[in-house]
């Protein structure tokens, strides 16, 4: 590997490159930041314009726009509780809130240094692990896939502020709303009354746009601003200093982000969520999480930048996608001739090597501009609601109908967000219910297929060695939430 | 002076109206309906042919992707648009003919002009590189038995029908573990999670490349050029012919005229030698002109009966 390393670095400084790890990585964080347009999207633009380009130049202007398209969901998650990526999602938890307190600009920060540091931990095991990581992703099969879902929904507790019960209800709201559509093992339409936009289920971006933004917004007309203290500037915090200890919480987060980012078929959205979590289980104070905890926006973003190099590390091992985005960039490869597997690091090393640094240079790109801009994007939350209101619901239109080109997941995402906003006021959790929307689908797949391979013997789940040692981190992760409310009435 | 100059205009304006009336076909940008996700196979597919066809058609081609129902909302789009020759899609096998036999399209083949096929990709049974499987006769003596499992891409798909046709062949049932695309198939194939799989040449291509897989029949009449090593599934002895295509079609109701100029593009586009090497990396090319994709489309089409007939999906 070595050897093909500065080969590899002398790609990477050619002018052309640089310029489209440059060109990349801010269109990329602008696509990222508007809800609607996605990276997956992006680079599938970008294909046949690659083409005549050098295989170099048009790699790193891909992998440019999903860096920076995983790190700009960030921005409007945070300052307009909008998530720009279904991954930004956990960021607006904590984001939001500190953006209302007038630390918008703070919380940009956090979010870009952990985006940062995610990303370049990632980069580095697709750099140095990627053959060893490959093989071991590949160990997960059906039932590992359905508990890692379980992992998921166990943040359900966590995510619950207040009531368990209406948390707990919330999740079941979102798995039921999961049914709806094409049975994946027998192919038996449900709940689809047919409509032919609900065969595939409920389009997951209009109703996420609904339930944080549109719900957003109604909350919001019954106020001036977003930003809550009056004295706050957020223009004057340029110099205030990022929160300490968050180290541990940004290395976490990016283990968590390339491990599950290599499995295809979980994702980013999914890494963000184990990371809040699990930030928040072994925080001394998990009651201030979603009020405005840096931690968890440090968890959230760390995660779902950290997938980024994991998604690649199937892809160019073994030609497995691990998301959306790594898949269209497969296209990308395939374009140049350049075919996932062993030769892609001997014989292509030189351009494959000058991508993987191109990544990056892409992370250090958007640390920069990130760190630049915070201040002067987190101003956005002074205007008066009466022009951001009208701003936000336009783009929530945009953005719900560009995705698949349907006017009826305009009227969804309307659906979502007046449903989301009288759910949230009688304390139910919006993000409970996304999570059990999300991970509905997987949980049933992985259960359903595991259960063709056993032959109906539900010891699957118990027998394989990472099934036990997923058990265990299930455990984990809900044993402390179900103690600690007896421990806060014991002492009360 | 300045308003002779602004009569000129005028005049310049109101006599240039009849010609952009009256103009020969095509004076704006065709849309080309993508029925499916951005990134994927058909889209590249329509991608690189609207790039090329820049050089020969005199107005852009503008993808619009119209993803979901297994690209039943994509064909739908396509069957109701305008006939004036502005709108053309993509088709893709079986699920344009699978629709219509579960009786759930709101469209027939009637509603389609096929344009040209571009893309055939032909059916393969893997097995992983550490398999005991050699031939599909062992998998087929392994399967009377034990019970097998085999990844299909799901219920009503191409793969799914490979699945049924290998099991009737052969006398045996191999269970079918449904997978949401072609990634989820590689990892249960690689990881050892499933005895067999049931895919497509193009999906793993790079994985019998560099050795992780092995392929135990193609399911073409009979080999392939590119492949003339790998042996077909009807020589072993078992009738199993599939694949999955990708083409073009424009709405039934067009005008000859249209169809002539779209026509002579996409054979200028086909013979461009640029075009051709940039599908050779991407598309596993088969080119059907107009006639013999409509004649492919509804051989296709009574499969899919008989299949419905027999296991609804």
């Amino acid at each position: 590997m070595t050897e093909q390393l500065l080969p590899a670095l002398t790609t990477l400084l050619e002018p052309s490159v640089l310029l489209a790890v440059f060109t990349g990585t801010i269109g990329g964080i602008l696509v990222g930041a508007i809800p609607g347009l996605t990276a997956t999207m992006a680079v599938a633009l970008l294909i046949p314009v690659t083409f005549g380009m050098n295989p170099a130049a048009g790699l790193a202007l891909m992998g440019g726009v999903y860096s920076g398209g995983m790190y700009g969901g960030a921005i409007s998650a945070i300052l307009l509780s909008t998530p720009g990526t279904p991954a930004a999602a956990a960021t607006s938890f904590d984001g939001y809130p500190l953006a209302r307190q007038g630390k918008g600009g703070m919380a940009l920060a956090v979010a870009t240094v952990a985006s940062f540091w995610g990303g370049m931990l990632s980069t580095a095991a697709l750099l140095l692990l990627a053959p060893a990581l490959a093989r071991f992703s590949l160990r997960f099969g059906a039932p590992e896939y359905f508990l890692l879902s379980i992992m998921g929904l166990a943040s359900i507790v966590t995510l619950t502020k207040g009531n368990m019960v209406k948390g707990l209800l919330s999740g079941v709201l979102g798995l039921l709303l999961a049914t709806v559509g094409m049975d994946p093992l027998s192919g038996y339409l449900r709940f689809s009354f047919g409509v032919v936009e609900l065969y595939d289920g409920i389009s997951f971006m209009p109703a996420l746009i609904g339930l944080f933004s549109v719900s957003q917004i109604l909350e919001l007309t019954a106020e001036s601003r977003i930003l809550q203290e009056v004295g706050a500037d957020p223009a004057t915090l340029k110099r205030e200093p990022l929160p300490k200890g968050l180290a541990p919480t940004i290395l976490r987060g990016g283990l968590i982000g390339t491990l599950v980012g290599m499995l295809p078929g979980a994702g980013a959205t999914i890494s963000a969520f184990i990371s809040y979590n699990v930030a928040k289980q072994l925080s001394p104070k998990p009651e201030t999480f979603g009020k405005g905890n840096p931690v968890g926006v440090a968890a959230a973003e760390s995660a779902n930048n950290g997938c980024v190099g994991g998604s690649l590390i199937p892809l160019l091992t073994l030609g497995i996608p691990g998301n959306s985005v790594a898949a269209a960039l497969m296209g990308g490869l395939l374009i140049h001739g350049l075919i996932p597997g062993p030769e892609l690091f001997t014989r292509f090393g030189a351009v494959t090597y000058g991508f993987i640094l191109s990544l990056f240079l892409a992370n250090v790109l958007f640390l920069v501009l990130g760190l630049t801009c915070a201040p002067l994007f987190a101003r956005v939350v002074r205007l008066p609601n009466a022009l951001l209101i009208p701003a936000i619901a336009v783009l929530s239109v945009v953005g719900s109908y560009a995705i698949n080109n349907a006017l009826f997941d305009v009227w969804l995402m309307l659906a979502f967000g007046a449903t989301g906003y009288f759910l949230d006021r009688a304390g139910f959790s919006l993000g409970a219910l996304v999570l059990g929307l999300i991970l509905g689908p997987i949980a049933e797949l992985g259960f359903g297929q595991s259960l063709i391979m056993s032959d109906g013997s539900w010891r699957i789940f118990f027998e394989r060695p990472l099934c036990l040692l997923l058990w265990l981190l299930i455990a984990a992760l809900l044993i402390p939430a179900f103690r600690k409310p007896r421990r806060a009435k014991a002492s009360a | 002076m300045k308003r002779t100059f602004l009569w000129c205009a005028v005049a310049a304006f109101l006599l240039s109206l009849p010609f952009a009336a009256f103009g020969a076909y095509p004076e704006k940008p065709v849309t080309l309906i993508v029925a499916s996700e951005p990134g994927g196979g058909t889209d590249t597919m329509a991608r690189l042919f609207a790039k090329f066809a820049e050089k020969y058609f005199p107005q852009p081609f503008v993808i619009e992707n119209r993803p979901g129902a297994g690209g039943q909302i994509g064909f739908e789009a396509l069957a109701r648009a305008k006939k004036d020759g502005y709108t053309i899609g993509t088709l893709y096998t079986p699920h344009v003919a699978a629709h219509i036999s579960a009786k759930r399209a709101k469209y027939t083949l009637e509603d389609f002009v096929p344009l040209f096929n571009f893309v055939s990709d032909p059916g393969v049974v893997v097995v992983n590189a550490a398999s005991p499987f050699k031939t599909l006769e062992d998998l087929v003596t392994a399967a009377k038995d034990k019970k097998l499992n085999g990844s299909t891409s799901g219920p009503g798909g191409d793969d799914f029908f490979a699945l049924t046709q290998l099991n009737e062949a052969a006398g045996i049932e191999i269970k079918s573990v449904p997978e949401k695309g072609s990634s989820g198939q590689k990892a249960a194939v690689l990881g050892g999670h499933v005895d067999v799989g049931f895919m497509n040449w193009s999906q793993i291509k790079p994985n019998f490349q560099s050795g992780e897989i092995r392929i135990l029949g193609i399911m073409t009449p009979e080999r392939t050029a590119e492949l003339p090593d790998v042996p077909t599934c009807l020589e072993q002895g078992y009738r199993v012919i599939s694949d999955s295509s990708r083409g073009f079609a424009a709405p039934a109701g067009v005008s000859e005229e249209v169809l002539k100029a779209l026509d002579e593009t996409f054979r200028k586009v086909l013979d461009d030698a640029e075009f051709q090497a940039a599908a050779k990396e991407q598309l596993e090319m088969n080119v059907l002109d107009g006639p013999a994709y409509k004649a492919y489309l509804e051989e296709l089409l009574t499969v899919t009966d008989k299949a419905f007939e027999k296991e609804p999906w």
